[in-house]
């Protein structure tokens, strides 16, 4: 059943709750890595599971990796998972429960539970942080919830040989989750690009400018690594003699490798202004640029 | 341990390129942060880990500026960590109360943003003796990831002296920075004093009531 015909169902939403978000949800679903360049290395055949009764439970796969395996050296390494949670209907309210997954020890995901009550219905509050998207947050009703889930591994999360993979659901002040599952299918996957790196360079600008006249700063923004979401480049004037002319801001919703674009000014009073141009995105941005320029 | 080490070198030299932009400090005040002011440094800068930058220092309130800072960060918490569930640790183990909220800035992403924390502290407010208080920061989130630290939470650390009680004074940095790591290293986790150079040496001095004493020195703990 589609996801939002299954939240149709809870009778929460006919009270007028809008964040319904929690029936399989799709951390990564703007853009999957299995389809950008990514190829499994390891592929779980199996379910993993842990179920808990309070504290830390775990349980553990083994699998190898190429002799050359090193994150960023060979290729860049994910976590490219499907999880499966069986949530307890009467959570304490407030309390917490997480779930991570590690490779050799170096957690990859970490995905956050927290009880709550919505319009006098349980609802479980999740939350997680990646570096494909930056971050995720839902809210889910019933007693199960699935996610699908991408990230770079840690530096020290790949190496040679042998490796293993853990899944741990530590259940802290109560229990949120009973179980989840890694379902099989899951992965630890290779590809060519690395995390977003955003850098942007400003060029073709007058250092000096006559009071009245309109210029312009050509920049380019690049991107090194995966694309990069949700990214902005904007730009700040040091005084009030000077200004943007048109739009001070540029948005994309995923830049992939390079944006290039202009942004236009002018100086309505004489004096020495700085102009500064910055690209950020979900995932980090880069040093901004700052440009020195005098009106006479 | 060997490539966290490594780690500690890239970022110090990131660090030292950060230090270029340090703000000079203004000494003044006698009742600080508890009149609703910052304490100065001049070693206020940025620190840059992967695409991630935070302040190496936390504020007072949400102004970022060297005149208006309250203490240094000083441990690390990283791999598999998340401000409630650090925060929880350390209720249960030593330290169940809170206190003030103060402010760290810091970027993952969308731009330089506040957090604030108010901590865990071993006693409300002391009349008599001391109680080492620890403020826990990332995002809006909770946890910060990168491929070298993994989920990571940053903290300042000090004591509250005689709070409320005659003569009361806040500081020691380093000295609660080892305080806390020594506890996570009693209950079994895995830790390093002085682990990396977080470009925020404070030599002993008074300023008010905020007593400086940091070698400037983080310490790590991996949250496993």
């Amino acid at each position: 059943m589609a996801c939002w015909l299954r939240a149709l169902a809870w009778p929460a939403l006919m009270l007028g709750v809008l964040t319904i978000v929690g029936c399989a949800g799709e951390l990564n679903s703007q853009r999957s890595p299995s389809s950008s360049g990514f190829t499994p290395v390891f592929v779980l055949a199996e379910p993993l599971s842990v179920a808990g009764l309070g504290g830390a439970v775990s349980n553990s796969v083994r699998y190898d990796l190429p002799s050359s395996a090193r994150q960023g050296g060979d290729g860049w390494y994910i976590l490219d998972v499907k999880l499966t949670f069986a949530i307890h209907p009467e959570a304490p309210l407030g309390a917490v429960n997480y779930v991570s997954v590690s490779t050799n020890g170096r957690a990859a995901a970490q995905i956050k539970f927290v009880s709550d009550r919505i319009a006098g219905y349980p609802a479980v509050r999740w939350s997680t942080a990646e570096l494909f998207t930056g971050s995720s947050n839902g809210i889910a009703f019933g007693t199960s919830l699935t996610l699908s889930f991408s990230n770079y591994l840690q530096i020290e999360g790949v190496r040679p040989g042998e490796n293993v993979l853990t899944l741990k659901l530590e259940q802290l002040q109560g229990i949120v989750v009973r179980s989840v599952t890694l379902e099989p299918g899951s992965s630890v996957s290779k590809g060519r690009l690395g995390p977003p790196r955003l850098t942007i360079h400003a060029n073709g600008y007058p250092r000096r400018v006559k009071v009245g006249q309109v210029f312009t700063v050509q920049y380019r923004v690049t991107n090194e690594g995966y694309p990069a979401r949700d990214v902005g480049v904007t730009s700040t004037t040091s005084g009030i003699g000077l200004l943007a002319v048109g739009p001070a801001s540029r948005f994309h919703g995923w830049l992939p490798s390079e944006d290039r674009g202009r942004m236009t000014f002018v100086a309505i009073a004489p004096g020495d202004y700085v102009v500064n141009i910055r690209a950020k995105g979900a995932t980090g941005g880069a040093p901004q640029q700052r440009l020195e320029i005098r009106a006479r | 341990m060997g490539l966290l080490r490594s780690r500690a070198r890239l970022l110090a030299l990131v660090g030292a390129g950060a230090l270029i932009g340090v703000t000079a400090g203004l000494v003044g005040g006698h009742e600080l942060s508890h009149l609703g002011q910052g304490a100065s440094t001049t070693q206020l800068t940025w620190l840059y880990i992967g695409e991630d930058r935070f302040r190496n220092y936390d504020f007072n309130s949400q102004l970022d500026s060297a005149t208006n800072v309250d203490w240094p960060i000083t441990i690390l918490f990283w791999n598999n960590a998340e401000v409630d569930k650090v925060k929880d640790f350390y209720r249960w183990a030593c330290c169940p109360y809170p206190g003030g909220a103060k402010y760290a800035y810091l970027n993952e992403g969308f731009g330089d943003v506040w957090d604030s924390d108010a901590g865990q502290k071993g006693h409300w407010c002391p009349v008599f003796g001391e109680t080492p208080h620890m403020r826990f920061y990332a995002d809006s989130d909770d946890t910060l990831y990168n491929i070298y630290w993994g989920y990571y939470v940053l903290a300042s650390t000090h004591y509250d002296v005689r709070e409320c009680g005659f003569g009361k004074w806040h500081g020691d940095s380093e000295r609660a920075e080892e305080y806390f790591v020594d506890v996570a290293l009693f209950f079994g986790y895995a830790a390093q004093h002085d682990w990396a150079y977080f470009w925020n040496y404070e030599p002993y001095r008074e300023e008010g009531n905020h007593f400086w004493d940091n070698n400037g020195w983080a310490s790590a703990v991996n949250i496993p």
